[in-house]
Order: C-alpha cells, then structure tokens, then sequence
C-alpha cells in the first residue's frame, strides 16, 4: 500500500508540474462605462477588464437598449490581456442601455455578465441589424425546474432503494 | 448452508450488489440537479448574447460525473488485487477476472465520457459557433481543459489495452501497472479548472491539493464499490479485504476532508471584491461547497460505523448489514460527486 501511495503521489506531482499556472474564473474588476453611471452622450467603445487574461475563442459583447435593439458595431469583442472590448454605434433615445458579455475566462471557462448604464439625453443614432440574437437556452431555466427534477430523481432512487430491498427480504426469507 | 440456499442467496446478493451502482448513479444525477439549481442565478441568460442550450447545460455536468463515476469503478477494480492481498489466491480468481472485466467496460466508458465532455465544453464555451471538427479542434488547441480531456481519453484507451490483455492474461499483467495507469488518468482533468487559481506562491499547493481531492475521493468511493460489487458475498474474502480497505479509507477521508476545504476557501479568498466567509454563505458556489461538505461528513459517519461497528464482526466472519451501510455510504458520495461535476465549471460570482 505504502508503495502504491508513493506512485500516485510522483504521478502527480509530475502532472502538477506540467500544468500551466495562474488560471482564473476570471472575475470582472472594471468597465467602460462605469456600471450603473449616467452619461449624456453614448461611449464609442464599451470595454470589460478583468482580474486574469481572456482566451482566444468566442468572446462576444452585446449593447441592447430600450426596446431589445442593439448598439454593438461587432458582437465579436477586441480581447487585449485582460480587457475585451467593442465599439458601440451612436446610441438613439434615452434610457437605459445594458452592455452584456460572453468570455473565455483564464481557465477555459465560459464566464458571462452584464452591466446598464442610463443616457441621460437622447443622440441620434440608429440601432444596428443583427443576425439571431435570441437569448434562449440553459441559461433561462428557472431554480424550480432543477429542483423538481432533483426531487424526481431522488424519489425514483429512494424507491427502487426501498422496493429491491424488500423484495430482497423476502426473497431470502 | 445447504447449496440450494447458497444459490439464491448468491443470486439475490448479486441483485442487492448491482443496486449499489446505480445508487451512485441516481445520487450523482441527484447532485448534479441540486447543484444546477443553486447556481441557476450566477449562469442566467445575458442580454442580447447567445447562451447555451438546455441539453449542453443539463449534458455537461452529467457527462462529468459519468466520468468521475467510470473513473472511480476503474480505480477500485484496478486497487482490488491489493486490497485482497497475497493469500488465498485460487479463491480470490474468480472474483478477479470478474474485476478486471469490470475494469476494462469502466475504461471504455472513462474514454467515452472524456470525448462527449469535449464537444459539450466546446459548445458550452462558443454557444454561438456551431459544433464543428474544426471548433472542436481550436477548443483543444487554446484550452487547456480541451487538451487534459485528450490525454484522459488517450490514457484510458492506454488501459483498456492493458485491461483487454489482463482479462486474457490474468494477474501475470502487473496490479501496479494498472493502477498506475489510472490514477495517471485520473489527475490531468483537475489540474486544468480553477485549481490553479489564487494567490501567488499558493499555487503549486492549490494543484497538489486539488490532485490529492481527487485521488482520495476516487479510491475512497471506488475501493468501496469494488469491496462490496465483488467481495461482500464471501466472508473469507471480506474479512482480508475490509481491513485493508478499512486502512486506505481512513487517510481518505482525512485527506479528502482536508484538501477539500482547502480549496474551497483558496478558490473563495482568491476571488477579488468578496471575502471568503461572505462568499461561502451567499454564492452559490459557496452553497454546493457546504453540501460537499455535508456529504463527506455523512459518508464520513457511514464508513466510521462500519469502521467501528462492523469490522470487528467482519474479521471473525460473522454476518452483518455491512452491505446496507456501504451503500448508504456511496449513495452519499454519488451526490458529492453529482455537486463536484458542477462544481468544476461554477462562477464563484456572477458578472452583473
């Protein structure tokens, strides 16, 4: 047994030594604009900076304003280290914008979020054209769905569990 | 004991046996729900952006676990030879060809679930790209999970070879080369997710410990598969096994006590703009951590029971409900593993 320990433990050490380091969930620390600020004109770029580097891969960035349109000149992001940007058309009416992000964090993670911020005076632009944008999938599954199947499947274990071991019982009785 | 009575109690012992597998299964599937359901907030839809769909959020946890699940029976069967010891050899091939058959059906589907866990990250990672050779291609060569998931499946096509030759051969192809093989096998994975994140200068001690995790939770749950699928039915065998067993679980579950809240709280305190005893209570990472916590103080129990309870009549052979507290046991840890295979993936906190 002690032999058998040393070798997992060489294994992986040998494993651990190969692996690169310093891989994050990365973490979103500033943007562009401020979240939640209010600006008067709309920003030409709108940038996310996180706490580690972004990987290559499909690192996009959306600009939806009132009434679901969007701002963003290209849903694929600019990715520079920790920063991923894109530049943003001049926005329309005021309100409330919401800049939304999709990233390949550090560790090969999908890592997504959002901020708004609020134009204070309307400018004169025109929402930009884009291909499906629906936001369908996984993502939008309520809480209570998870939990009933977990409920579900829990009772299907609970009762074949209780019903092979009567039979069990019985069967050796 | 008459031999009619031997022959439907071996038959109903292997009913009861194969229960425990599945009980496993339904407690990972469990977990894995549960765990979704906790952190159904941090991965919500943004707007204006594609998120992944249903099947690949649901499909990627569970294929996870079917992993870690192949892994562990891989191991156990793989660790039963020594856990049997050197005696009783004759009695003992039986048993171990129906181990090593085991082993070689685990590898396969270890091999499998690495390649289905590879096209879901990648169209979990790229929810606006469609499923190509060549995204799939591009997700290998820029993602370091990517790769790790290769070389899990290289390797455990490596011991499906050995495996396919040790059921031809028997125990002349080493033990220790079988379960060499697999624990190499087991640590590429968890090397490549968060582990490797936190402070400077901790870092090397995040990924030994996060190895360690995983080593001793894999021959904690899969030596006690193994021991109760195979052994439990022959007292003689048991009483050789259980004890030896009995020994390797308890650094087990120390070890993987420890490891764990190690990097639970590494992961938690090195997360900017949250302190980690915050964390823990309002993330839902923070939430599967206690339930993993939970399981292994549970299981923890279970084995300590049997550890104390039970052993000491096992040794003398006398009959006890070992089988039913073993299966309690790895239900429990079939959950830990379930919250695991979320885990691995799970923002700490969300972006917005």
């Amino acid at each position: 047994m002690k032999r058998l320990i040393t070798v997992a433990v060489l294994a992986g050490l040998a494993v651990a030594t190969l692996a690169t380091p310093a891989s994050a969930h990365n973490v979103l620390l500033n943007t562009t604009p401020t979240a939640g600020s209010s600006v008067t004109s709309g920003p030409a770029v709108v940038q996310f900076t996180f706490n580690a580097p972004v990987q290559l891969g499909d690192n996009t960035i959306a600009v939806v304003g009132p009434n679901g349109t969007h701002w963003e000149r290209t849903r694929q992001g600019t990715v520079s280290g920790d920063t991923v940007s894109t530049k943003v058309a001049p926005l329309g009416p005021a309100g409330v914008y919401t800049a939304s992000y999709h990233v390949i964090s550090a560790d090969g993670h999908p890592v997504t979020g959002d901020i708004t911020f609020r134009l204070t005076k309307a400018g004169t632009g025109r929402p930009v054209t884009v291909a499906a944008t629906a936001s369908s999938g996984g993502g939008g599954v309520p809480v209570w769905v998870w939990i009933v199947a977990a409920l579900v499947v829990l009772g299907g274990v609970l009762f074949f569990a209780l019903r092979s071991s009567r039979r069990t019982e019985e069967s050796v009785r | 004991m008459t031999t009619s009575t031997t022959t439907t109690v071996t038959k109903t012992d292997r009913r009861r046996r194969y229960q425990l597998v599945y009980l496993l299964a339904g407690g990972a599937i469990v977990g894995v729900l549960v765990a979704l359901a906790l952190t159904a907030s941090a991965t919500a839809a943004v707007p204006g952006l594609v998120s992944p769909s249903t099947a690949v959020v649901v499909g990627l946890p569970l294929s996870r676990a079917l992993l870690d699940l192949a892994a562990l029976v891989t191991v156990g069967m793989s660790l039963l030879p020594k856990l049997l010891g050197p005696d009783r050899q004759k009695r003992q091939e039986t048993v171990l060809a129906h181990a090593r058959l085991i082993a070689v059906i685990g590898a396969a589907i270890w091999a499998a679930a690495a390649l289905v866990s590879l096209v879901l990250e990648d169209a979990d990672a790229n929810p606006d790209l469609p499923v190509t050779m060549n995204s799939i291609g591009t997700y290998i060569k820029t993602i370091g999970s990517g790769q790790a998931l290769i070389v899990v499946a290289s390797c455990a096509l490596v011991y499906l070879i050995i495996g396919v030759l040790a059921v031809r051969q028997g125990e002349a192809i080493p033990a220790e080369l079988r379960i060499t093989v697999a624990i190499f096998t087991l640590l590429p994975l968890s090397v490549t997710g968060h582990a490797a994140f936190g402070p400077a200068n901790l870092e090397d001690v995040g990924l030994i410990s996060i190895e360690m995790h995983v080593l001793g939770a894999v021959c904690w749950t899969g030596g006690l598969v193994a021991v109760m699928l195979m052994v439990v039915m022959d007292k003689a065998l048991l009483a050789e096994a259980l004890p030896r067993f009995s020994k390797l679980a308890t650094v087990c579950v120390f070890l993987v006590g420890i490891t764990g809240l190690f990097n639970g709280w590494y992961e938690l305190y090195g997360t900017p703009g949250v302190h980690w005893y915050v964390a823990l209570f309002t993330t839902g990472y923070g939430w599967i951590l206690i339930g993993k916590i939970i399981c292994i103080g549970v299981a923890g129990l279970f084995g300590g029971y049997t550890r104390f309870m039970l052993l000491p009549k096992i040794v003398e052979r006398q009959t006890t409900a070992v089988l039913k507290w073993a299966t309690m046991e790895i239900t429990v840890l079939g959950v830990a593993f379930g919250l695991a295979a979320v885990l691995v993936r799970a923002p700490i906190v969300s972006g917005s």
